[in-house]
């Protein structure tokens, strides 16, 4: 049985008792029965709002934000229209416009973090594992796009991390801390005379990370509709305006019809998740005035803030914007950020804090290149250090 | 359910959300149509506890939102509903880990015992994997939404990259990369490098 199969047996619930499929049927049918026929063509939106309780992250956000915590709705404070971040926006606009808009390639890299704690009990530090994916879409007609993974190994989170691990001898790979006896399970051994059989424990294990990157694979891009390099369902990057006002109205029109595939509340949450996307994910050459008329969108919003002058996790000098969503709107409750470096408006980061967690995804690639990729390994060129 | 009766002519998802703009108690049938597959994806996430509200939830939420849904750009009614679906998984990650947790730790005699969620009666020896559950529980919770959009809700590709609204190269990409640490949790065989 393969890994599928046996997920499909281990999960599968008995189908839902009669009476439970009924109640539902009911209950939908007395909203059937409230919903005015509808006029405007959107019946029943104002009541939608209830319906959404806290730590709801659309899964389109999560191409930036990377990370649902499900967590206790703190209340957003609004902020008053920030100058500053207004003016961080406009002056990215303005640089992003000015990118150059041919090439061969539009090259997208992507690095993701996320923390662990290593090391021994006394001697705990933090390392991040990280992952690069690479995306290189064809703007050649016929030709095919690439796309490439590689796990880039583990390395300290910080300088105090960095000496912790230096401490522990710089060791090439390093052992998550975890509790190795608790018992996670069990699985069957011998058979009994009854039929049953005998319970192995199975004790966690903890995972070890190494600090060597592995192996860079680079594939073509699959073709077919759905498959890899296509945006997003009802998003037509090559149709996106670089009239802002249109270009707004064109990500809201998106984002209505279950763009962010859940219900995002708020014009300004779904701008942000919406412009966000075209600014800093994978889904397709986006155009530089495109990128430009992104950031004017945001800047219009009035609940985007700047944080002012952040290093990202490279390392990198930028200026960050946030917006804080909240459980409300449909979004995790926590705060949104977006780096991007203000002498050429490109974005450097996007990360989520809420809750206990956070991860970050760095870009590393973006724009147009008439390099052409290697099917064989490129470590070298993304592997920090 | 496939065919309620009382569709008459009109069988088309697309249709049937249309016409329930103005008719709202047309939306009942696509209850009937798919709140099955709805409660088998949500049982098998959050539980059939779970599922008992949830499923129909889904439903609610997508009666609310039918005039969202845009047919004319693409979209498919089953894949959107999935999307929705899984927003509620999402708003339920803790009670999604405690699954997870009570399923690895479920043996054989539990099982007899219908201790947890009668799953686990089904659950033969060979099945009962819980190397398999850890590796689910280590997924990212992107990841584990693809794979279980895929396994449960039997969605292809381009569907689940309607349902989550994220790009097709990253519903590649995350399904392959789960597929991959799933396989090796089930190799036995521990990748020398990855594990102890």
């Amino acid at each position: 049985m393969d890994e599928m199969k046996l997920i499909e047996h281990l999960f599968t619930e008995p189908k839902a008792e009669p009476g439970v499929a009924a109640a539902g049927r009911a209950r939908l049918l007395l909203l059937a029965k409230d919903a005015e026929p509808a006029p405007g063509g959107r019946p029943g939106r104002s009541r939608t709002r209830w319906l959404l309780g806290a730590g709801l992250l659309p899964a389109a956000a999560a191409v930036t934000a990377a990370i649902v915590v499900t967590g206790d709705a703190s209340t957003s404070v609004p902020h008053p229209a920030d100058p500053s971040a207004r003016r961080i926006l406009l002056a990215a606009a303005t640089k992003s416009a000015a990118a150059p808009a041919t090439g061969r390639y539009f090259r997208f890299a992507k690095e993701e973090g996320q923390a662990h704690t290593v090391g021994s009990k006394e001697h705990p530090y933090t390392v991040l594992s990280r992952r690069v994916d690479e995306l290189w879409y064809s703007t050649v007609p016929g030709v095919t796009g690439w796309t490439s993974f590689q796990e880039l190994g583990v390395q300290p989170a910080s300088p105090a991390d960095a000496a912790a691990w230096r401490a522990a001898g710089s060791p090439k790979r390093v052992k998550e801390r975890c509790n190795e006896d608790e018992i996670v399970g069990y699985k069957a051994g011998e058979p009994r005379s009854d039929g049953t059989f005998e319970e192995v424990p199975v004790r966690q294990r903890c995972r070890w990370f190494d600090v060597r990157p592995r192996p860079k694979t680079t594939t073509r891009m699959s073709g077919g509709a759905g498959m890899m390099g296509q945006p997003p369902i009802g998003l037509d990057i090559a149709k996106l305006s670089q009239d802002p006002a249109t270009l707004r109205r064109q990500l809201l029109a998106w984002t209505r019809s279950g763009g962010l595939a859940g219900p995002v509340e708020g014009d300004s949450a779904q701008l942000w998740a919406a412009a966000g996307i075209l600014i800093a994910s994978p889904i397709g050459p986006v155009r530089p005035n495109v990128r430009a008329a992104a950031y004017r969108v945001l800047a219009d919003l009035p609940d985007v803030r700047s944080l002012g002058s952040v290093t990202d996790q490279k390392g990198r000098h930028g200026q960050a914007l946030a917006r804080t969503g909240s459980g409300t709107e449909g979004v995790g409750s926590g705060t949104y950020r977006l780096i991007i470096d203000p002498r050429t408006g490109s974005p450097l980061e996007t990360d989520y804090q809420g809750g206990n967690s956070g991860e970050y995804s760095l870009i590393l690639h973006y724009g147009y290149t008439d390099e052409t990729p290697k099917a064989t390994d490129k470590a070298a060129t993304l592997h920090r250090d | 359910m496939k065919a309620p009766p009382e569709a008459g002519g009109v069988t088309d998802d697309a249709e049937l959300v249309a016409s329930s703009v103005h008719e709202p108690e047309r939306f009942a049938l696509l209850y009937d149509r798919y709140f099955d597959d709805i409660y088998h994806y949500l049982a098998a996430r959050l539980g059939r506890e779970n599922a008992d509200d949830l499923a129909a939830e889904t439903f609610l939420i997508a009666f609310r939102r039918r005039t969202d849904f845009d047919a004319s750009r693409g979209g498919t009614f089953r894949p959107w509903l999935y999307g929705i679906a899984t927003n509620l998984v999402s708003q339920h990650r803790r009670t999604e880990q405690r699954r997870l947790k009570a399923l690895g730790r479920v043996s054989v005699e539990y099982a007899l015992d219908g201790h947890e969620d009668q799953v686990t009666s089904r659950i033969t020896a060979e099945a009962l994997r819980p190397d398999l559950v850890q590796a689910m529980r280590d997924l990212a919770p992107g990841d584990r939404d693809v794979v279980f959009l895929s396994i449960l809700g039997g969605l292809g590709y381009d569907e689940i990259t309607q349902a989550l609204g994220i790009p097709s190269g990253t519903v590649g990409s995350r399904l392959n990369r789960a597929r991959k640490r799933l396989r090796r949790a089930l190799g036995g065989q521990i990748d020398p490098t990855e594990e102890d």
